[in-house]
């Protein structure tokens, strides 16, 4: 029994060992500089803002399905009728005036999404 | 069971050592590898596979040929390959195992792999290559156990190892036609269109699967002592001859029909590997090896002969084992590196693969970490054979 | 000489609204429009090399610049939606012309790539365009080997240094990701022309509905005989070429 447990003790050590040689190598990417909190004056999202804090994830995983396979065809209708094309731009296209908009949270949180690793960032632009 | 893995003499833990190091040397090209992309790797426009999945299509025959042994075994009653039966079913365990991470080190974005489980499109071939791999591993992997656990115990086999076995079938007979046909999916390369590339997979795997088989037996035999092995190494090198037979047959058939309809894109890559072009073809590094390809198939071909002659089938010994490993390398050109890298050329010119250091050491070192597998899983299965004779 | 023998043959295409066989092929907008095989809008795009005037890469800067395309000098890492190349590689040896000329993706209606991708990230859409969702694809290269043109690239390193002037409204790939033209579907989207066709000094490419026969594309199309790359592999492309 000893010897059983000492091999699952080594195999988990050197998965552990492996994974952290790997993992050293993985780019650390610096936190964007500290947000200052501009209020979002974009009145009404497409669901309630309090879903919206929580899902919005969920949302934007559904639109990013939607958009890439069925391009121009992707719309989403609210219950009180206003339709938007599936699309981050559409996203940031209302929530423009505020260049922290995801990131303040995002930084407190210490969340760090992929969408940026192709969209490009507000942050980045001039 | 597995902590008799632990138990060796200083001879099976430096061969141990020697693995892992390499295993390791692995996992420092990947990890240059993930860094740098795969612009560090010797693929590139023009050589857009490289020798990760030129392991594949080879692998996928290896484990379907568990099958042969399986099989036979457990739903035919055919008890004089029981010895052989959890090494083949661990072989096959391997072999998926193997090419699961040589699939994983090939991808761009290997952090998006459950998308290959998640987001599966029936109608490209390519998507079962995962699924398929892993069932198979999952059913080798058990019945090998299993087969073990009762022989330890000195039961007889559970029942549900026949359906195991059943279940096991179709998924193992997949694999070469999958392997196949995610190529035929590609138009331009002549050898990767042919119909005979699903046979040709599964008769090389069987063929290398019945070789390196018969050469565990004849290692196991002469560290562990006689016992049962004879009628099975005459047995299994009988199989390994008419595999090998068929699969010769069938390399002549290719490109016999490749010749004589002289077909642009075969004749190509047949030339560059067999022929004197491939000096000239090919880049610097390829000049020592260009003769690799041709030196391996006569090897091929002549052990081959050499098991069809009855007596060293019967007599069993070293000649058979080492024919055995020769078949199996061979095959392992033939339908690794040899299909997927030469059929790749393009006779419109254009850059030849060439492996490049993290490719080079992400290979050797999934080989290791295969080879590591296997020798604990060879093991077990000894120090349960030699803890049978001790009763 | 050519032409002869095509005219006879033209008005055999009913069945697919075209003919696949021949080298040259004379497209009737009516027989297309009513082929069961493709209902709604069929994007395509009719390039008159006639009038592509050799050395000008108007439509390769529009396109690389609208969809942040890298530029890596390095051949073999290279990343390109529309590229010139000489006429008779692209179009065989019926193709007169030794001029360079452009080629993107041919959108095609049998695509090798869709069967190849083994996650669906590479599809055929509704109105015909192949699309690649860049969230989904892991990378493993099959669709540039299915594809028998050699017009889906691959990022071999992270493409973002290899921007020149990025443009914010359309994303960047990201580092071990397929790419390739998408006959912009976002300019679509947004009721545009392709950035190449409509920066065209010289007009030679049009851009339209192939089904809809009273579109640029079928005008031209029926009015011209027209090639299209590797027809007999029956890919069916939607980028025709007048010689």
């Amino acid at each position: 029994m000893m010897h059983k447990n000492t091999l699952i003790g080594l195999v988990i050590v050197a998965m552990l060992a492996a994974a952290a040689y790997l993992a050293t190598g993985a780019e650390t990417r610096d936190a964007s500089p500290a947000a200052d909190s501009g209020t979002a004056d974009s009145t009404v999202c497409i669901y309630p803002k309090e879903y919206m804090q929580t899902h919005h994830m969920q949302v934007l995983a559904d639109w990013k399905e939607h958009a890439a396979h069925e391009g121009p065809d992707a719309f989403m209708k609210t219950p009180d009728g206003r339709r938007f094309q599936k699309d981050l731009a559409t996203c940031l296209g209302c929530h423009d005036n505020n260049r922290f908009f995801c990131f303040s949270c995002h930084n407190y949180a210490n969340v760090k999404p992929n969408c940026w690793n192709c969209h490009i960032s507000p942050q980045d632009l001039p | 069971m597995f902590e008799k893995a632990l138990k060796g003499n200083a001879a099976y833990w430096t061969w141990i050592t020697f693995l892992a190091v390499l295993a390791g040397a692995g996992i420092h090209g990947y990890r240059i590898q993930s860094e740098e992309g795969l612009a560090s790797t010797g693929m590139g426009v023009g050589a857009v596979w490289g020798i990760y999945n030129a392991q594949l299509p080879f692998l996928a025959g290896l484990a379907a040929s568990a099958l042969f042994i399986l099989v036979p075994e457990r739903l035919m009653k055919r008890s004089e390959l029981s010895a052989a039966a959890p090494l083949s079913a661990f072989l096959a365990a391997v072999a998926a195992a193997m090419s699961l991470l040589f699939i994983a080190a090939g991808l761009g974005m290997p952090s998006r792999i459950p998308g290959l489980f998640m987001n599966m499109s029936p109608s490209a071939p390519a998507s079962w290559h995962a699924p398929a791999l892993m069932a198979y591993l999952v059913l080798s992997l058990s019945a090998g156990w299993a087969l073990l656990a009762s022989r330890k115990k000195g039961t007889t086999p559970p029942r549900w190892l026949r359906a195991v076995v059943m279940l096991a079938v179709p998924v193992g007979f997949a694999l070469p036609v999958i392997a196949a046909f995610m190529l035929a999916v590609m138009p331009t390369y002549g050898l990767w269109t042919s119909a005979m590339l699903a046979p040709r997979i599964l008769v090389s795997g069987l063929a290398a699967g019945m070789g390196l088989l018969m050469f565990m037996v004849v290692a196991m035999r002469r560290s562990a002592g006689p016992d049962e092995g004879k009628e099975l190494v005459e047995r299994l090198a009988g199989y390994t001859a008419l595999a090998g037979l068929a699969s010769l047959f069938f390399i002549g058939l290719d490109a016999g029909t490749a010749f004589l309809g002289n077909l642009p894109s075969e004749t190509y890559a047949l030339r560059l590997l067999y022929s004197d072009m491939a000096r000239e073809a090919l880049p610097a590094a390829y000049a020592p090896f260009s003769l690799l390809p041709s030196v391996l198939l006569v090897a091929g071909a002549v052990s081959v002969a050499l098991l069809l002659l009855p007596v060293v089938r019967r007599t069993g010994g070293m000649l058979a084992a080492a024919a055995g490993l020769l078949i199996a390398i061979s095959a392992w050109f033939d339908r690794g590196p040899g299909l997927i890298l030469a059929g790749q050329a393009s006779p419109d010119g254009g850059t030849v693969y060439a492996p490049a250091m993290p490719d080079m050491l992400v290979t050797i070192g999934i080989w290791a970490g295969g080879a590591l597998l296997l020798t604990a899983l060879l093991k077990v299965t000894i120090s349960v054979r030699r803890s049978r004779e001790a009763l | 000489m050519r032409k002869a023998g095509l005219g006879l043959i033209a008005g055999l295409g009913a069945a697919s609204g075209i003919l696949s066989n021949p080298l040259f092929e004379r497209v009737s907008a009516s027989a297309w429009a009513s082929s069961p095989k493709q209902p709604g809008r069929r994007w395509g795009m009719v390039i008159d090399t006639r009038r592509c005037p050799e050395g000008c890469t108007t439509c390769l800067d529009a396109c690389r610049r609208s969809h942040n395309v890298p530029t890596f000098s390095d051949p073999r890492r290279q990343v390109e939606w529309i590229h010139k190349e000489d006429g008779r590689a692209l179009l065989g040896t019926a193709c007169a012309t030794k001029q360079a000329i452009p080629a993107l993706c041919n959108h095609c209606a049998e695509p090798s790539c869709v069967r190849a991708c083994p996650t669906d990230s590479i599809f055929r859409r509704k109105d015909g365009i192949v699309a690649i969702d860049y969230h989904r694809c892991i990378g493993c290269r099959s669709c540039m080997l299915a594809c028998p043109y050699g017009e889906v690239s691959f990022n071999w390193s992270d493409p973002r240094p290899a921007i020149k002037e990025p443009t914010p409204e359309y994303p960047t790939r990201e580092q071990g990701v397929v790419e390739k033209c998408s006959f912009c579907s976002d300019r679509l989207k947004k009721g545009l022309e392709p950035s190449c066709s409509s920066q065209c000094p010289e007009g030679a490419m049009t851009f339209g509905d192939l089904n809809d026969p009273k579109s640029a594309v079928s005008r031209l199309l029926g009015s011209n005989e027209t090639m299209r790359r590797k027809p007999e592999l029956g890919t069916e492309p939607s980028v025709f070429y007048i010689i």
